[in-house]
Protein backbone atom coordinates (compact mmCIF):
# COMPACT_ATOMS: atom_id res chain seq x y z
CA UNK A 1 0.00 0.00 0.00
CA UNK A 2 1.52 3.08 -0.92
CA UNK A 3 2.22 5.43 2.13
CA UNK A 4 0.06 8.89 2.55
CA UNK A 5 2.82 10.79 4.79
CA UNK A 6 6.35 10.82 5.40
CA UNK A 7 8.20 11.42 8.77
CA UNK A 8 10.29 13.91 6.84
CA UNK A 9 7.47 16.51 5.20
CA UNK A 10 7.04 18.47 8.82
CA UNK A 11 11.20 19.59 8.37
CA UNK A 12 10.42 19.90 4.76
CA UNK A 13 7.57 22.39 5.33
CA UNK A 14 9.19 24.16 7.71
CA UNK A 15 12.28 24.75 5.69
CA UNK A 16 10.26 25.97 3.16
CA UNK A 17 8.08 28.39 5.39
CA UNK A 18 11.26 29.95 6.42
CA UNK A 19 12.83 30.58 3.07
CA UNK A 20 15.81 27.35 3.96
CA UNK A 21 14.31 25.30 1.00
CA UNK A 22 16.46 24.07 -0.87
CA UNK A 23 20.25 25.68 -0.21
CA UNK A 24 20.07 25.79 3.33
CA UNK A 25 18.85 22.38 4.45
CA UNK A 26 20.68 19.44 5.28
CA UNK A 27 22.18 17.74 2.17
CA UNK A 28 20.44 14.12 4.00
CA UNK A 29 16.93 16.14 4.06
CA UNK A 30 17.21 17.36 0.14
CA UNK A 31 18.21 13.48 -0.65
CA UNK A 32 15.63 12.20 0.79
CA UNK A 33 12.72 14.69 -0.42
CA UNK A 34 14.54 13.86 -4.34
CA UNK A 35 12.94 10.46 -3.69
CA UNK A 36 9.77 11.01 -1.29
CA UNK A 37 6.95 11.86 -3.71
CA UNK A 38 5.27 13.47 -0.71
CA UNK A 39 8.49 15.39 0.26
CA UNK A 40 8.85 16.95 -3.20
CA UNK A 41 4.81 18.12 -3.17
CA UNK A 42 4.70 19.50 -0.22
CA UNK A 43 8.25 21.04 -1.04
CA UNK A 44 6.02 22.55 -4.71
CA UNK A 45 2.88 23.89 -2.46
CA UNK A 46 3.87 24.89 0.78
CA UNK A 47 5.39 28.18 -0.17
CA UNK A 48 2.48 28.82 -2.77
CA UNK A 49 0.13 28.28 0.39
CA UNK A 50 2.74 30.75 2.43
CA UNK A 51 2.56 33.64 -0.37
CA UNK A 52 -0.95 33.61 -1.04
CA UNK A 53 -2.18 33.72 2.74
CA UNK A 54 -0.18 36.77 3.10
CA UNK A 55 -1.94 37.67 0.04
CA UNK A 56 -4.96 37.20 0.68
CA UNK A 57 -4.92 38.49 4.53
CA UNK A 58 -3.75 41.87 2.66
CA UNK A 59 -6.81 42.34 0.61
CA UNK A 60 -9.54 41.37 3.38
CA UNK A 61 -11.36 44.67 4.01
CA UNK A 62 -12.64 43.61 7.41
CA UNK A 63 -15.85 45.64 9.02
CA UNK A 64 -14.68 46.32 13.13
CA UNK A 65 -14.67 44.26 15.54
CA UNK A 66 -17.45 46.48 17.42
CA UNK A 67 -19.82 46.99 14.03
CA UNK A 68 -20.11 43.57 13.96
CA UNK A 69 -20.68 43.42 17.45
CA UNK A 70 -23.53 45.93 17.72
CA UNK A 71 -24.86 44.23 14.42
CA UNK A 72 -25.16 40.64 16.18
CA UNK A 73 -26.73 42.77 19.25
CA UNK A 74 -29.67 44.23 17.23
CA UNK A 75 -29.98 40.86 14.93
CA UNK A 76 -30.18 38.81 18.45
CA UNK A 77 -33.09 41.26 19.29
CA UNK A 78 -34.90 41.70 16.14
CA UNK A 79 -34.84 37.76 16.54
CA UNK A 80 -35.96 37.62 19.90
CA UNK A 81 -38.93 40.31 19.62
CA UNK A 82 -40.17 37.64 16.70
CA UNK A 83 -39.85 34.66 19.01
CA UNK A 84 -41.94 36.39 21.47
CA UNK A 85 -44.64 37.38 19.38
CA UNK A 86 -45.16 34.43 17.20
CA UNK A 87 -47.17 33.05 20.29
CA UNK A 88 -49.75 35.89 20.47
CA UNK A 89 -50.17 35.26 16.04
CA UNK A 90 -50.82 31.32 17.20
CA UNK A 91 -53.76 32.53 20.00
CA UNK A 92 -55.17 35.05 17.85
CA UNK A 93 -55.26 32.20 14.71
CA UNK A 94 -56.79 30.23 16.81
CA UNK A 95 -59.56 32.66 18.05
CA UNK A 96 -61.10 33.29 14.27
CA UNK A 97 -60.92 29.56 13.63
CA UNK A 98 -63.21 29.04 16.84
CA UNK A 99 -65.12 31.92 16.20
CA UNK A 100 -65.90 30.73 12.37
CA UNK A 101 -66.85 27.04 14.04
CA UNK A 102 -69.08 28.69 16.07
CA UNK A 103 -70.82 30.81 13.84
CA UNK A 104 -71.02 27.61 11.09
CA UNK A 105 -72.02 25.55 14.20
CA UNK A 106 -75.24 28.02 14.57
CA UNK A 107 -75.91 29.00 11.48
CA UNK A 108 -79.48 27.64 11.85
CA UNK A 109 -80.16 28.95 15.08
CA UNK A 110 -78.85 32.61 14.09
CA UNK A 111 -80.75 32.37 10.93
CA UNK A 112 -84.07 32.34 13.10
CA UNK A 113 -82.90 35.00 15.66
CA UNK A 114 -82.40 37.37 12.55
CA UNK A 115 -85.73 36.50 11.14
CA UNK A 116 -87.45 37.10 14.16
CA UNK A 117 -86.14 40.81 15.12
CA UNK A 118 -86.78 41.72 11.33
CA UNK A 119 -90.25 40.63 11.50
CA UNK A 120 -90.51 42.44 15.00
CA UNK A 121 -88.50 45.51 14.03
CA UNK A 122 -91.38 45.75 10.88
CA UNK A 123 -93.87 45.41 13.18
CA UNK A 124 -92.77 48.70 15.25
CA UNK A 125 -93.77 52.16 14.61
CA UNK A 126 -91.22 54.59 13.55
CA UNK A 127 -90.65 55.95 16.81
CA UNK A 128 -90.02 52.59 18.27
CA UNK A 129 -87.62 52.22 15.22
CA UNK A 130 -85.40 54.60 15.50
CA UNK A 131 -85.33 53.69 19.19
CA UNK A 132 -84.02 50.29 18.39
CA UNK A 133 -81.65 51.47 15.54
CA UNK A 134 -79.79 53.66 18.17
CA UNK A 135 -79.40 50.67 20.73
CA UNK A 136 -78.47 48.48 17.91
CA UNK A 137 -75.51 51.18 17.03
CA UNK A 138 -74.34 52.02 20.80
CA UNK A 139 -74.06 48.00 21.36
CA UNK A 140 -72.13 47.56 18.03
CA UNK A 141 -70.12 50.59 18.01
CA UNK A 142 -69.01 50.13 21.73
CA UNK A 143 -66.28 47.46 21.74
CA UNK A 144 -64.92 48.72 18.22
CA UNK A 145 -64.45 52.55 19.74
CA UNK A 146 -63.13 50.37 23.02
CA UNK A 147 -60.98 48.50 21.07
CA UNK A 148 -59.48 51.66 19.12
CA UNK A 149 -58.99 53.36 22.54
CA UNK A 150 -56.60 50.09 24.07
CA UNK A 151 -54.87 50.23 20.39
CA UNK A 152 -54.18 53.75 20.59
CA UNK A 153 -52.45 53.63 24.25
CA UNK B 1 -42.93 24.89 19.88
CA UNK B 2 -43.54 28.37 22.14
CA UNK B 3 -39.77 28.22 23.39
CA UNK B 4 -39.31 29.63 27.04
CA UNK B 5 -41.20 33.14 25.99
CA UNK B 6 -44.26 34.48 27.13
CA UNK B 7 -47.11 37.25 25.93
CA UNK B 8 -44.44 39.71 28.32
CA UNK B 9 -41.57 39.06 26.95
CA UNK B 10 -42.04 41.66 24.57
CA UNK B 11 -41.81 44.40 27.39
CA UNK B 12 -39.04 42.93 29.09
CA UNK B 13 -36.80 43.70 25.71
CA UNK B 14 -35.80 46.86 26.99
CA UNK B 15 -31.91 46.81 26.22
CA UNK B 16 -30.32 44.71 23.67
CA UNK B 17 -27.77 43.42 26.68
CA UNK B 18 -31.32 40.99 27.37
CA UNK B 19 -30.82 40.09 23.69
CA UNK B 20 -27.35 39.39 23.98
CA UNK B 21 -27.11 37.88 27.27
CA UNK B 22 -27.23 34.09 25.20
CA UNK B 23 -23.95 35.45 23.47
CA UNK B 24 -21.19 32.81 24.01
CA UNK B 25 -18.69 35.42 25.55
CA UNK B 26 -19.02 38.98 26.43
CA UNK B 27 -18.22 41.94 24.16
CA UNK B 28 -14.69 42.52 25.11
CA UNK B 29 -13.81 39.10 24.56
CA UNK B 30 -15.41 38.98 21.32
CA UNK B 31 -13.66 42.11 19.98
CA UNK B 32 -9.97 40.52 20.34
CA UNK B 33 -11.06 36.80 19.28
CA UNK B 34 -12.44 38.73 16.05
CA UNK B 35 -9.22 40.85 15.64
CA UNK B 36 -7.06 37.79 16.02
CA UNK B 37 -9.34 35.19 13.78
CA UNK B 38 -11.63 37.33 11.31
CA UNK B 39 -8.59 38.29 8.55
CA UNK B 40 -7.40 34.48 8.40
CA UNK B 41 -11.16 33.25 8.25
CA UNK B 42 -12.11 36.06 5.69
CA UNK B 43 -9.12 34.18 3.57
CA UNK B 44 -9.65 31.42 4.47
CA UNK B 45 -13.53 31.73 3.20
CA UNK B 46 -12.56 33.93 -0.02
CA UNK B 47 -10.26 30.68 -0.77
CA UNK B 48 -12.77 28.07 -1.05
CA UNK B 49 -15.74 29.84 -1.96
CA UNK B 50 -13.74 31.26 -4.91
CA UNK B 51 -15.72 35.02 -4.23
CA UNK B 52 -14.93 38.13 -2.37
CA UNK B 53 -18.50 38.89 -2.11
CA UNK B 54 -19.86 35.97 -0.60
CA UNK B 55 -16.93 35.79 1.91
CA UNK B 56 -17.63 39.50 3.27
CA UNK B 57 -21.44 37.96 4.05
CA UNK B 58 -20.13 34.27 5.22
CA UNK B 59 -17.84 36.14 7.25
CA UNK B 60 -20.25 38.06 9.33
CA UNK B 61 -22.84 34.99 9.49
CA UNK B 62 -20.43 32.86 10.91
CA UNK B 63 -19.41 35.16 13.48
CA UNK B 64 -23.03 36.04 14.03
CA UNK B 65 -24.07 31.69 14.21
CA UNK B 66 -20.47 31.35 16.49
CA UNK B 67 -21.94 33.95 18.63
CA UNK B 68 -25.49 32.50 19.37
CA UNK B 69 -23.89 28.61 19.26
CA UNK B 70 -25.16 26.79 22.29
CA UNK B 71 -21.68 25.52 23.60
CA UNK B 72 -19.09 26.09 25.98
CA UNK B 73 -15.33 26.20 24.26
CA UNK B 74 -12.21 24.20 26.17
CA UNK B 75 -9.64 27.35 24.39
CA UNK B 76 -8.56 29.39 21.80
CA UNK B 77 -8.12 26.21 20.02
CA UNK B 78 -11.16 25.18 20.27
CA UNK B 79 -13.18 28.39 20.21
CA UNK B 80 -11.43 28.84 16.36
CA UNK B 81 -12.43 25.09 15.13
CA UNK B 82 -16.07 26.07 15.89
CA UNK B 83 -16.12 29.22 14.40
CA UNK B 84 -14.21 27.79 11.48
CA UNK B 85 -16.39 24.91 11.47
CA UNK B 86 -19.09 26.92 11.11
CA UNK B 87 -17.80 29.20 8.07
CA UNK B 88 -17.31 26.06 6.57
CA UNK B 89 -20.97 24.91 6.72
CA UNK B 90 -21.94 27.72 5.65
CA UNK B 91 -19.87 27.93 3.09
CA UNK B 92 -21.35 24.75 1.53
CA UNK B 93 -24.98 25.85 1.88
CA UNK B 94 -24.22 28.88 -0.17
CA UNK B 95 -22.15 26.37 -2.64
CA UNK B 96 -25.71 23.91 -2.55
CA UNK B 97 -27.73 27.13 -3.10
CA UNK B 98 -25.92 28.39 -5.85
CA UNK B 99 -25.83 24.98 -7.57
CA UNK B 100 -29.46 24.90 -7.24
CA UNK B 101 -29.80 28.66 -8.60
CA UNK B 102 -27.07 29.20 -10.51
CA UNK B 103 -27.60 33.11 -11.50
CA UNK B 104 -26.77 33.22 -7.68
CA UNK B 105 -23.14 32.92 -8.52
CA UNK B 106 -21.64 32.99 -5.32
CA UNK B 107 -19.26 29.83 -6.20
CA UNK B 108 -17.76 32.16 -9.33
CA UNK B 109 -13.94 32.07 -9.10
CA UNK B 110 -13.10 36.03 -8.97
CA UNK B 111 -10.08 35.24 -7.10
CA UNK B 112 -7.70 35.91 -9.67
CA UNK B 113 -9.64 39.17 -10.33
CA UNK B 114 -8.84 39.76 -6.44
CA UNK B 115 -4.90 38.97 -7.79
CA UNK B 116 -5.52 41.33 -10.30
CA UNK B 117 -6.74 43.89 -8.52
CA UNK B 118 -4.06 44.01 -6.30
CA UNK B 119 -1.32 45.51 -8.17
CA UNK B 120 -0.86 42.41 -10.61
CA UNK B 121 -0.12 38.86 -9.69
CA UNK B 122 2.84 37.58 -9.98
CA UNK B 123 3.19 34.37 -12.61
CA UNK B 124 3.67 31.89 -9.50
CA UNK B 125 0.26 33.62 -7.49
CA UNK B 126 -1.85 32.92 -11.36
CA UNK B 127 -0.98 29.72 -11.12
CA UNK B 128 -1.66 29.08 -7.92
CA UNK B 129 -5.07 30.79 -8.18
CA UNK B 130 -5.82 28.60 -10.91
CA UNK B 131 -4.81 25.40 -9.95
CA UNK B 132 -6.73 25.92 -6.69
CA UNK B 133 -9.36 26.98 -8.69
CA UNK B 134 -9.35 23.26 -10.23
CA UNK B 135 -9.94 21.31 -6.58
CA UNK B 136 -13.02 20.43 -5.45
CA UNK B 137 -14.07 22.59 -2.41
CA UNK B 138 -13.20 20.24 0.10
CA UNK B 139 -9.89 19.61 -1.52
CA UNK B 140 -8.85 23.38 -1.47
CA UNK B 141 -10.36 23.68 2.33
CA UNK B 142 -8.15 20.68 3.54
CA UNK B 143 -4.82 21.93 2.01
CA UNK B 144 -5.88 25.78 3.12
CA UNK B 145 -6.31 24.44 6.30
CA UNK B 146 -3.18 22.34 6.57
CA UNK B 147 -0.82 24.72 5.01
CA UNK B 148 -2.15 27.98 5.22
CA UNK B 149 -3.31 28.02 8.82
CA UNK B 150 -0.85 25.12 9.79
CA UNK B 151 -3.80 23.45 11.62
CA UNK B 152 -3.00 19.64 12.65
CA UNK B 153 -5.17 16.80 11.19
CA UNK B 154 -7.13 16.31 14.34
CA UNK B 155 -8.48 19.61 14.16
CA UNK B 156 -9.24 19.83 10.34
CA UNK B 157 -11.10 16.78 10.73
CA UNK B 158 -13.18 18.53 13.47
CA UNK B 159 -13.75 21.41 11.48
CA UNK B 160 -14.81 19.97 8.35
CA UNK B 161 -16.60 16.84 10.11
CA UNK B 162 -14.38 14.21 8.68
CA UNK B 163 -12.14 11.03 10.34
CA UNK B 164 -8.97 11.75 10.88
CA UNK B 165 -8.22 8.83 9.01
CA UNK B 166 -9.86 9.21 6.32
CA UNK B 167 -8.40 12.92 6.62
CA UNK B 168 -4.82 11.15 5.89
CA UNK B 169 -5.70 9.97 2.30
CA UNK B 170 -7.65 12.84 1.44
CA UNK B 171 -5.17 15.30 2.23
CA UNK B 172 -2.32 13.28 0.23
CA UNK B 173 -4.77 13.49 -3.04
CA UNK B 174 -5.51 16.83 -2.65
CA UNK B 175 -1.71 17.46 -2.17
CA UNK B 176 -0.95 15.44 -5.05
CA UNK B 177 -3.42 16.92 -7.36
CA UNK B 178 -2.24 20.56 -6.89
CA UNK B 179 1.20 19.71 -6.76
CA UNK B 180 1.05 18.16 -10.23
CA UNK B 181 -1.36 20.87 -11.32
CA UNK B 182 1.42 23.58 -10.16
CA UNK B 183 4.02 21.41 -11.94
CA UNK B 184 1.60 21.72 -15.14
CA UNK B 185 1.82 17.56 -14.82
CA UNK B 186 -0.88 15.53 -16.77
CA UNK B 187 -2.18 13.07 -13.46
CA UNK B 188 -3.86 16.06 -12.07
CA UNK B 189 -6.10 16.55 -15.11
CA UNK B 190 -7.54 13.48 -15.27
Amino acid sequence: MQPVECEFEAEVLAAVLQSRWPDRVDAELREHAAGCAICRDVAAIAGAFDHAREEMRSLAALPGSGRVWFLAQLRARREAERAAARPLAIAQILAAACAAGLLFECWDGLRTTVGWLVSGFAGMDVATQVAALGIASVILLLPAAAWLAIRGE
Amino acid sequence: MFHDTTFTSLDRLDSAEEATAKFVMDEDTFRQFYDRTARGLWAYLARITGDRQAADDLLQEAFYRFLRADATHDGETHRRNSLYRIATNLARDARRRSVARPEANVAGHDIEAVAAGSGGPSETSADFDRAMARLKPRERAILWLAYAEGASHREIAETLGLRPTSLKLMLFRARRRLADLLRGGTRATR
